[in-house]
């Protein structure tokens, strides 16, 4: 059968009402961008599979509870955010446990951003992707879950605050605030990283 | 004075002793209970300190510690005119170009920024698809399907109706059940087989690149005598599995209902018998093994061979025959560079037919021909070690 042009809801359809290869149709029309998500989410590739893998599960085990007036993609990528975020507080569990590591987190209050003054990186900058990635992960490990988590649903869904509050089932005041914060941590944490990898290239060069 | 001035690290005097146990024993009641305990009484009722007083504030700030804590603290905050520019870049659907000039250019940063996150990472690997589709088929094949336990009077007529709706139901639905089912199930099966080439190159790794193999050679029995691992083949993939480097559940395909999940006990060395062997392993005869992931590119594992169950049981064999693990409609096959594919026939790439070894394969249409030959002896070793031949 032949899935162009048929939306995302109409698919899920299909394979609720016993159409199997529906739903392999959706795995690969979200692949790449909830394999990136859960990657930039968890940071691991192994783990970004194992939790890709549970969120689909999921979605199998929902079906019948899947409400066909609502999206599918934001559905998918809330439940891909909730396997996600259960997957890091058992690590986190794991590496207390293990480590009895002290909670991360900056001494005294916040830092006002200003995004002027922070370089972003233009294609054409001169970085290799692969370097790039690094840095932007490591950016997104300094945050916190929480911040990480609204940050990648808004930036990799593009979705109105309305939207977001809908599918969160949060109040759009408390959406907005979320994302701000997020938008500043990672601008926070990006400076940071940009400013080590430079001071370590220059460091290289003097070797 | 208490007897003993010095009362660091000194016990108290035995009357001392006496005197406290008995106020203690008395409720802290000194009445004639001496000098002595009165003085013990004086001296321990210094320790309530009543001048010591919480501030009256303390409940408060305890509270409003509490409530700081249950809140996320942002560790840094935007600037006002980023948060304006955030907030016309969503309403304008992450599209720079929209947003109002006074604000475009802090927008343009924060699209930078959105970009630099929901781009780029590794792309997803190529066979995520099909794994996390046998993960489903997995879980949907232990789901439990609830049965209603409601009853309710029915007539005879009502039960002839309800017969023959299901009959015709049933020869609808039941081909395109029989197809899902053996995509689960072939879906099943490539699962096991990437398990099972992660347990071979674990084993590989600490067995100098070799594959599975227990005893040099198979004595004076077949190769398919299950159960007895002095002879048996099936005996070396089963040690993959006792040696832990794959479950038992790994080495079972769902369309064998025989085949154990699980080890039954310490001493086990292969299958029981030969029906509860789902997948056909590498026939480890002859002189020479192709080692994990070096050299050529033959199969090592398959579902289980249709020719070697007959040939078994004395029955005519037919080489073309596909796995019965799949109802006859193909085989999942793992090969020695650790991939796996579906075969429609039992046609490795390259022509060579996985259930014989080649110099049956090459003589076999003049035997036909000319003598009775019809199934294997169960004493064949591939021809070399670029042969394919997998058994049982």
């Amino acid at each position: 059968m032949d899935y162009d042009g048929i939306s995302d809801e109409r698919v899920f359809e299909k394979y609720r009402k016993g159409d199997n290869a529906a739903l392999r149709v959706l795995i690969d029309r979200h692949r790449d961008d909830l394999f990136r998500f859960l990657y930039r989410l968890v940071g691991d590739r192994a783990a970004a599979e194992d939790v890709f893998q549970e969120a689909f599960l999921q979605i199998h085990l929902s079906v019948d509870r899947f409400d066909a007036t609502r999206r599918f993609r934001p559905w998918l990528f809330t439940i891909a955010a909730n396997k996600g975020r259960d997957y890091l507080r058992k690590k986190v569990r794991r590496q207390s446990l293990e480590l009895s590591a002290p909670a991360g987190g900056d001494e005294g209050g916040p830092a006002f951003v200003d995004l002027m003054e922070i370089d972003v990186p233009s294609p054409d900058s001169g970085l290799e992707r692969e370097e790039l990635d690094e840095l932007v992960q490591r950016a997104l490990s300094r945050m916190s879950p929480l911040m990480r988590e609204v940050l990648l649903l808004a930036y990799f869904q593009r979705l109105s605050y309305a939207q977001v509050a809908e599918d969160l089932g949060i109040p759009l005041g408390t959406v907005k605030s979320r994302l701000h914060a997020a938008v500043a941590s990672f601008a926070k944490h990006w400076q940071a990283v940009a400013a080590e990898s430079a001071a370590n290239e220059s460091a290289n060069e003097r070797e | 004075m208490f007897e003993g001035d010095d009362i660091k690290d000194a016990p108290l005097s035995s009357p001392d002793a006496d005197a406290l146990d008995a106020l203690v024993e008395a409720g802290f009641e000194t009445d004639g209970l001496g000098e002595r305990a009165e003085r013990l009484h004086a001296l321990l009722g210094r320790l309530g300190g009543s001048q010591i007083t919480p501030d009256e504030s303390l409940t408060d700030l305890t509270m409003l510690r509490i409530q700081r804590a249950q809140q996320p603290q942002p560790e840094a905050s935007l600037d006002e005119f980023d948060k304006d520019a955030l907030d016309a870049l969503v309403l304008a659907g992450f599209d720079p170009a929209k947003v109002s000039a006074a604000l475009r250019s802090r927008a343009r940063r924060h699209r930078a920024l959105s970009d630099l996150v929901g781009s780029g990472g590794p792309p997803a690997s190529a066979d995520l698809t099909e794994r996390t589709l046998a993960k489903i088929d997995v879980e949907a094949a232990q789901e439990a399907i609830p049965i209603g336990r409601a009853r309710r009077r029915v007539r005879i007529g009502d039960l002839v109706s309800i017969a023959a709706l299901i009959l015709v139901g049933a020869s609808l639905i039941l081909p395109i059940m029989g197809a899902l089912r053996a995509q689960r199930f072939q879906n099943v099966c490539q699962s096991n087989m990437m398990a099972t080439a992660m347990g071979m190159s674990g084993y590989a790794i600490d067995n100098q690149d070799s594959l599975p193999m227990i005893t040099a050679g198979f004595g004076a029995k077949p190769w398919w005598s299950v159960g007895d691992p002095e002879s048996s083949n099936s005996a070396h993939l089963y040690h993959l599995a006792r040696s832990e480097y794959v479950t038992l559940e790994d080495l079972a395909c769902a369309g064998n209902r025989r085949a154990p999940t699980q080890i039954p006990s310490d001493e086990s060395r292969d299958w029981r018998q030969l029906d509860e062997v789902s997948y056909a392993y590498r026939v480890m005869g002859g002189p020479s093994h192709p080692g994990w992931q070096l050299g050529s590119r033959i199969v090592v594992i398959s579902d289980r061979s249709p020719v070697v169950l007959k040939s078994a049981r004395g029955y005519a064999i037919d080489p073309s025959e596909n796995s019965p693990n799949h109802d006859g409609l193909g085989q999942q096959v793992l090969l020695s560079d650790g991939s796996a594919m579906w075969l429609t026939t039992p046609e490795a790439p390259g022509g060579d037919n996985i259930w014989l070894p080649s110099q049956i394969e090459h003589i076999i249409d003049a035997i036909r021909d000319r003598h009775s030959f019809d199934r294997l002896s169960g004493r064949e070793a591939p021809a070399s070690k670029d042969d394919s031949f997998v058994g049982p």
